[in-house]
């Protein structure tokens, strides 16, 4: 009997220090061969980029000012100045209303023309400011590396917008597509730059009898309108709060 | 009797003990994990992303260094302990040092009023290092009137055969790349991208066959698709010097935005 508790004794202590001995092993010894050459991204169960976004934008607001750089517009000045409100309804989109105020001058193009031509393009409607609808989606969110220790967040959004022009004669209605880009400076602070299509209704300037200095000044709603399509440059400052 | 209760009890002891090893080495892993998370995570607390997880990380030596981590060679790699020591063999996605660079891509300008201005670019580089590098590049263009000037040359009695347009411009750059990072598609893909500038000069043949110096800026990104394939866009502004419609010379400017695919060549040389 005795001997037998000896017996199944020995056998635990045995087996529970077997059991343990691979455990205890703290070295793994790996073939270099074996090592991986290559970074590979691994799969996961459930795949979750973002665990913790710096830049939280769902269900806050966000003011910006911005400056815009018509880029084909052949006759009037090219520059405006806006001012635009968003609301963020979730990490992936926004709504906004812009206001824009355009410049009341002529484009460098105009000026040579009346230089050389005697064409006065002040005749035509021009276009005084305009007020927006804009649809942002935040495509991608992520962050660049600027020195070893510095890191700055990134939005790329596509953009939707639809409004009215108020020219001299009467409002016209216009709609953009495009892309933009905000770096953000710090949580609530950042550069943001769209790139747009501008297609809207807008009166042509090239009014027959109407433009040179000697012709009859036109009343400003004889002017035809056809649809104008302009490439638009935004840079503006934005904060979110 | 005694034997036979013995023995069940014996047996479950043999079960369980393993298992609660099993247990704790688990739990003991995960506090290893948490920490090592938690180490890798404090040099910017700040910082969000969790990304890495998905993904390579990046740093260079001097980070392993500056972290006090001892460095290890690729042969030390292979005996590592049991997860205290984490090796993550760190790199740019898309390595470009000593690589050929081709890119071929739709191309517009988008500040000419006068004419709709489409092309193609090709461009071929080679990067000395991961933020030098040097790109030949030509841009040829089609070109089309706009309403505007088909109006101006109807409605106003203008000629306006001598303004000027672009048929073709070539250049040589100098590109830096300075930036680069990571970006989440709706929170479901990681992409990988560079942000790069440059500098050229080159020329620019206009609608009357001259060829005119140019000198432009650019800039632009490379989202990583693989190793050696990547969707690149680049704006690129020329400036260059022609007689304006006053007929006095003046200096042009034109944006050119292109967009397309690179291709990079060789294999990259990891190790």
């Amino acid at each position: 009997m005795m001997k037998f508790n000896y017996l199944l004794l020995a056998v635990v202590i045995s087996v529970l220090g077997l059991s343990t001995q691979g455990i205890a092993a703290s070295d793994l010894e790996l073939p270099i061969e074996e090592l991986a050459k290559e970074s590979v991204l691994p799969v996961f169960d459930r795949l979750e980029i973002v665990r913790a976004r710096k830049v939280k934008t769902a269900g806050k607001w966000e003011v910006s000012g911005n400056f815009s750089w018509l880029m084909s517009e052949p006759i009037f000045d090219t520059s405006r100045v806006g001012m635009s409100v968003y609301k963020h309804t979730d990490e992936e989109t926004s709504w906004g209303g812009q206001f824009f105020y355009y410049s009341s001058g002529l484009s460098e193009y105009s000026k040579q023309l009346k230089k050389q031509y005697r064409l006065d393009y002040n005749r035509a409607p021009k276009p005084q400011y305009g007020a927006f609808v804009d649809y942002n989606m935040k495509l991608f969110y992520g962050k660049m590396s600027l020195s070893k220790n510095t890191t700055m967040n990134t939005h790329l959004l596509g953009l939707l917008s639809a409004g009215m022009t108020q020219y001299e004669n009467q409002m016209y209605p216009g709609v953009t597509a495009g892309v933009g880009y905000k770096f953000y400076f710090s949580s609530n602070i950042s550069l943001r730059t769209d790139l747009r299509l501008f297609i809207h209704q807008a009166p042509i300037p090239f009014k027959q009898g109407a433009i040179l200095e000697t012709d009859p000044v036109p009343d400003k709603s004889s002017f035809k309108e056809r649809i104008h399509y302009t490439n638009l440059l935004d840079i503006g400052l934005n904060w979110l709060f | 009797m005694k034997k036979i209760l013995l023995m069940p009890f014996i047996l479950i002891l043999l079960m369980l003990v393993p298992q609660a090893r099993s247990q704790e080495s688990d739990v003991e892993e995960l506090n290893l994990i948490q920490l090592e998370l938690d180490k890798k995570s404090s040099p910017d607390t700040e910082d969000d992303e969790s990304s890495e997880a998905a993904a390579p990380v990046k740093s260079s030596s001097h980070d392993t260094k500056s972290q006090g981590v001892s460095e290890m060679t690729y042969e030390e790699l292979s005996r590592l302990s049991d997860f205290k020591q984490v090796s993550v063999i760190q790199r740019r996605y898309l390595p470009r040092t000593q690589r050929f660079q081709a890119f071929i891509g739709p191309s517009m300008t988008l500040n000419d009023p006068w004419f709709n201005v489409m092309g193609a670019s090709l461009k071929l580089g080679y990067n000395l290092t991961e933020t030098w590098g040097i790109e030949g590049n030509y841009s040829f263009m089609s070109t089309d009137k706009t309403n505007a000037l088909k109006e101006l040359s109807r409605e106003n009695n203008i000629t306006t055969e001598n303004f000027v347009y672009v048929k073709n411009y070539y250049s040589l750059n100098l590109n830096w790349t300075p930036l680069y990072g990571k970006m989440t598609w709706l929170n479901k893909k990681i992409v990988y991208y560079d942000i790069y500038f440059n500098l050229g000069f080159g020329a620019t043949e206009i609608q009357n066959g001259n060829k005119q110096d140019t000198f432009s800026i650019g800039t632009g990104q490379i989202f990583s698709i693989s190793k050696a394939y990547a969707f690149r866009w680049d704006i690129s502004w020329n400036f260059f010097d022609a007689k304006q419609v006053d007929t006095s010379q003046g200096t042009y400017n034109n944006v050119i935005i292109s967009a397309g695919f690179s291709f990079f060549f060789p294999e990259a040389n990891y190790r």
